[in-house]
């Protein structure tokens, strides 16, 4: 079981989500098998992370058989601190999207669930996968799924955006394979630890880096390619927006922590500063474009590359921080920043998106000049639709606040500009946060609607682990933040090592 | 000895002497009214038989039979029984089509055995003659199918188109063989690589080959060799349309295949390069042209011409006399157009036919199921992992990098970037849009379980590709 509870993971999912399209067409019995084996994959995320060990920096519970041996390609799984905590982070936000899902009325209902489950496995893949190729495959695969979810479940304007969300991230994509394989021509192997034990000239580096920074980069998305994700967002049903949000951003991020930093620290060290460039005009550009949406979806859509801006900032920094300080503790804690506000947004953008959803249930619409005073007609959703935009603009007490904090920190240590810029920016998220209360939860009813509108029993599950989770995460960050130290150190010294 | 060469050379060119019998039964079966609905029965038992009696004399080493006029080995029969596959798919998914058409005749799967077993002999063919014996062969029978309908004008446009252009390839082809006799004073293939091995390459030499590969890339439709393409996809009845499209390319590859091998023209550096434009003009090409394309035959048709410019570079990159990847691609990709076609034949029927991409709108709230198949099997042209065309793009783009042709390798991916917006429309409409056409035919339970055969064994394929890789690296290598 322990052996191979990776492979499980991955192909639980996949495998009833192909067996979902072939069972019936009752509703509940889907939702229940859904429900059932989201819930499974959950727990068996549970059981790696109590299983794992964190003062080791090595892969664990590995996997490895020689797939195709004519193309040196190998079934290489593994996970380290960084992987467990993605892979919980999708499992709860897959548990919590089947859950919802629960409460829709859909067309093809067993194809919808099908999609979902089929993402879960493949994103689950996508981050314990060791061998270059195989990552590459989960990586592009799951954008099929992703794109029928946008495609035929969206809204009116779904085929634009789905074509461009798949042409986008597969052009991205198509350049990291290349990459790969320029990497596998001179060191024959697309194995990580390999990888990482790679030397290239500086030049070389220079253009690896490139390829690979530019697919993760269409993917987190970072300011100039990241025009594919609100169009995705708004047509997006719901659960997809979450997913999107939650999962898929962060694959472009965990990509840049596994596969560019420590493979090509050089290149990225001489490049450095455009990418901390292009972070901070998504942190404080995207950030007032946020401002001037009407649409709700859009606006977290955006706030979501301001956040990320951030992400890759804490990334980006480090080299400046070795400059600077050469210790390799700062370098830790910036990375560190950046995981957690990857984990974090994960919960906080669901929330949001999950929120949008319900509205959009009731009222038939997301633009913010629609609605108005919602606390009269539903208090308790009003509640955790305050409560998470508080979290998006990083409240102390919530998730967001230690990642920000912890990226600004070490900006400052770098470079008094970028974190002048970056903390800015707080101020900004503020303000479309809250003014996006204002004008929603506040003020006069437009509507006459006079039923009983307020969070089902559902959606108030769900919003209240959700927020007890980023509270927790919020008031309590040493745990993760010594859960993933021993990683976290281990892939400082890979960077630094080759600097 | 002569009787004794005879002999063994029959035994084993016994399928293709079965093909040879049976097609003139079947010919002659379809004269008589009580039994002319027995010759689809007779085709696909000739065929079963041909392919099963083959099996027996398989054999592991190389045999040149008819006084080394035919070679037959792992190589040649690999890819008769990949055409031997596709054949028995496309005859059994077409008879309904043909059914509704009018179109079930002796002379018509007559003809296709003959045009299969042309095929057949280019894929055997050591001998100048015997090639272009087996070109026309192929040719000349796939004139008169293509025009096999007679009611419709672009069918006979199609094969008007065909018939002169294939002619003029034919007779470039004829040129270089000329040549190439004169240089080397042989017509065996093998004495002629013999000769290029032993002598310095001259440029007569060089301009045969020349001559030849334009023949070959007619017969590929590799762009700008690629005009009569889109019209005969177009107008070609859809049976016929699906040979054209897979069979011969298996044929031509072989073709190409025992003129480069082991020669050292390959590394000839204006040959090469000839090559390489070809392949990357013809991704341009056909992936341009493909994006304005509203009808789904004539998209298809230059998604093949982008896949033959692969199968160009896939040439190009065969250095050390690789040509596995080559191979791999072409298997592939003959098969997965094998698939789309016959989807599109199994949904086309008398009262409808399926003529533009937007017939195909909504299919998926109508029979989900095929559209899934149709969609695996587009996806897989486009090369998307989960399917073997990711295996095929994956093995050319490794082959350019590991010849640090980096900038290549770079434009090639780019252009598929821009193929996989028509890929994506078709399955946009069948799975995004709604208003389903009723009149397109979906039913036919034994049918589905035939079309399923393909797509199943691209996922599996992809699953467990290793087997496949080590057959073909090892007959090709």
């Amino acid at each position: 079981m322990i052996a191979n509870i990776l492979s499980s993971l991955i192909w639980l999912p996949i495998i009833s989500g192909f067996l979902i399209l072939f069972c019936s067409k009752k509703v509940s019995y889907l939702n229940i098998y859904n429900i059932f084996i989201n819930f499974i994959v959950f727990l068996l995320s549970i059981f790696l992370l109590i299983n794992f060990n964190e003062s080791s920096p090595e892969f664990q519970f590995v996997e490895n058989i020689h797939w195709i041996p004519s193309l040196n390609i190998f079934y290489y799984l593994g996970v380290d601190a960084i992987s467990v905590l993605l892979i919980l982070l999708n499992t709860i936000i897959f548990l919590i999207v089947s859950i919802y899902n629960s409460t829709l009325s859909l067309k093809k209902t067993n194809h919808y669930y099908a999609s979902f489950l089929i993402a879960n496995g493949l994103t689950i893949g996508v981050f314990c996968a060791l061998d270059a190729i195989l990552f590459y495959i989960f990586f592009e695969a799951l954008l099929i799924p992703m794109f029928l979810i946008i495609g035929i479940w969206g809204g009116a304007n779904r085929i634009y955006a789905s074509i461009k969300f798949f042409i986008y991230t597969f052009l991205g994509s198509i350049l990291l394979l290349i990459s790969f394989l320029y990497i596998n021509s001179s060191i024959s192997s697309f194995n990580v630890n390999s990888f990482y034990g790679a030397n290239f000239s500086l030049i070389e580096q220079e253009w690896l880096f490139m390829a690979m920074a530019i697919a993760f980069a269409i993917k987190i998305p970072m300011f100039p390619f990241h025009t594919w994700l609100p169009d995705a967002h708004v047509e997006a049903p719901t659960s997809g927006s979450v997913v999107l949000a939650a999962i898929l951003l962060k694959v472009g991020a965990y990509g840049f922590i596994r596969y560019v930093l420590p493979v090509v620290p050089l290149g990225a060290m001489s490049l450095d500063i455009y990418f901390i460039v292009l972070s901070l005009i998504a942190i404080v550009y995207v950030g007032i474009v946020a401002i001037s949406q009407n649409d709700m979806k859009k606006l977290i859509a955006y706030s979501s590359i301001s956040h990320m801006g951030f992400v890759t900032l804490g990334f980006f920094i480090i080299f400046q921080l070795f400059d600077n300080t050469s210790s390799a503790k700062d370098l830790v804690i910036s990375l560190s920043g950046s995981m957690y506000q990857i984990i974090s947004h994960g919960f906080v953008s669901a929330a949001l998106f999950i929120c949008v959803g319900s509205i959009y249930d009731r009222y038939k619409t997301k633009k913010i000049s629609d609605l108005s005073g919602l606390l009269n007609q539903m208090p308790i959703y009003s509640w955790f639709f305050v409560f998470f935009a508080l979290a998006n603009c990083g409240l102390p007490g919530t998730s967001s606040f230690v990642g920000e904090l912890l990226i600004i920190m070490s900006a400052f240590k770098a470079n008094f500009i970028y974190a002048f810029l970056a903390s800015g920016t707080l101020i900004i998220s503020a303000v479309y946060s809250l003014w996006l209360v204002k004008r929603v939860i506040y003020g006069e009813i437009k509507t006459d609607l006079k039923e009983n509108l307020d969070a089902n029993f559902v959606e108030r599950f769900i919003l209240f682990s959700l927020a007890l989770i980023v509270i927790i995460l919020g008031v309590y960050p040493d745990y993760m933040m010594s859960f993933m130290n021993v990683t976290l150190q281990h892939i400082t010294e890979n960077i630094i090592i080759k600097l | 000895m002569i009787i004794h060469n005879i002999t063994n050379s029959l035994i084993n060119f016994i399928p293709e002497v079965i093909l040879f019998t049976m097609s003139m039964v079947i010919l002659l079966a379809g004269t008589f009214e009580c039994l002319k609905k027995y010759v689809f029965h007779l085709t696909v038992l000739s065929v079963i038989a041909a392919s099963l009696i083959g099996i027996n004399y398989l054999s592991t080493d190389s045999h040149l039979l008819f006084n080394s006029s035919l070679i037959k080995n792992n190589i040649t029969e690999f890819f008769k029984y990949i055409c031997y596959f596709i054949f028995l798919i496309q005859i059994v998914i077409s008879k309904e089509y043909l059914k509704q058409n009018n179109l079930i005749s002796g002379e018509f799967y007559s003809l296709l055995i003959f045009a299969l077993l042309g095929c057949f002999i280019i894929i055997s063919a050591n001998n100048l003659i015997v090639l272009f014996l087996g070109i026309e062969l192929s040719s000349l029978s796939l004139y008169s199918l293509i025009a096999l309908n007679r009611s419709s004008f672009l069918s006979s446009e199609a094969a008007i188109k065909y018939f002169v252009l294939s002619i003029i390839a034919s007779a470039i082809i004829l040129f270089g063989f000329s040549y190439l006799y004169g240089i080397s004073g042989s017509i065996n293939i093998l004495d002629i690589t013999k000769y290029a091995n032993n002598n310095e390459i001259s440029n007569l030499y060089l301009f045969s080959y020349v001559l030849i590969f334009i023949g070959v890339a007619f017969k590929f439709a590799v762009a700008p060799f690629h005009m009569w393409l889109p019209d005969v996809y177009e107008g070609a009845p859809l049976p016929i349309t699906n040979f054209i499209a897979s069979i011969p390319k298996i044929a031509f590859f072989v073709f190409a295949f025992r003129f480069l091998n082991n020669n050292p023209i390959i590394d000839d550096e204006n040959f090469s390069k000839l090559i390489l434009f070809l392949g990357m003009f013809s991704i341009f090409i056909g992936n341009l042209f493909a994006l304005a394309q509203k009808k789904i035959m004539r998209m298809l048709a230059y998604s093949g011409v982008a896949n033959a410019g692969f199968i160009f570079i896939a040439l190009f990159s065969a250095l050390e006399n690789n040509f596995s990847i080559a191979a791999f691609y072409v298997a592939s990709y003959s098969i997965t157009t094998v698939s789309a076609i016959s989807i599109i034949t199994f949904l086309s029927s008398k009262k409808f036919n399926l003529i533009y991409i937007n017939d195909l709108k909504g299919l998926a709230s109508k029979s989900g199921y095929i559209a899934i198949l149709l969609m695996v099997t587009l996806l897989s042209t486009a090369g998307i992992p989960l399917t073997i065309g990711f295996y095929a793009k994956y093995l050319v783009l490794d082959a350019l990098v590991d010849r640090n042709l980096i900038l290549i390798a770079v434009i090639v991916v780019l252009m598929t970037v821009v193929g996989l917006y028509y890929y994506l429309r078709v399955i946009w409409f069948m799975f995004f849009e709604t208003g389903f056409n009723s009149l397109i035919n979906t039913s036919g339970k034994f049918s589905i379980i035939i079309l399923s055969l393909i797509p199943a064994s691209i996922l599996l394929i992809f699953l467990f590709p290793d087997l496949v890789f080590k057959y073909i690296f090892e007959i090709l290598t």
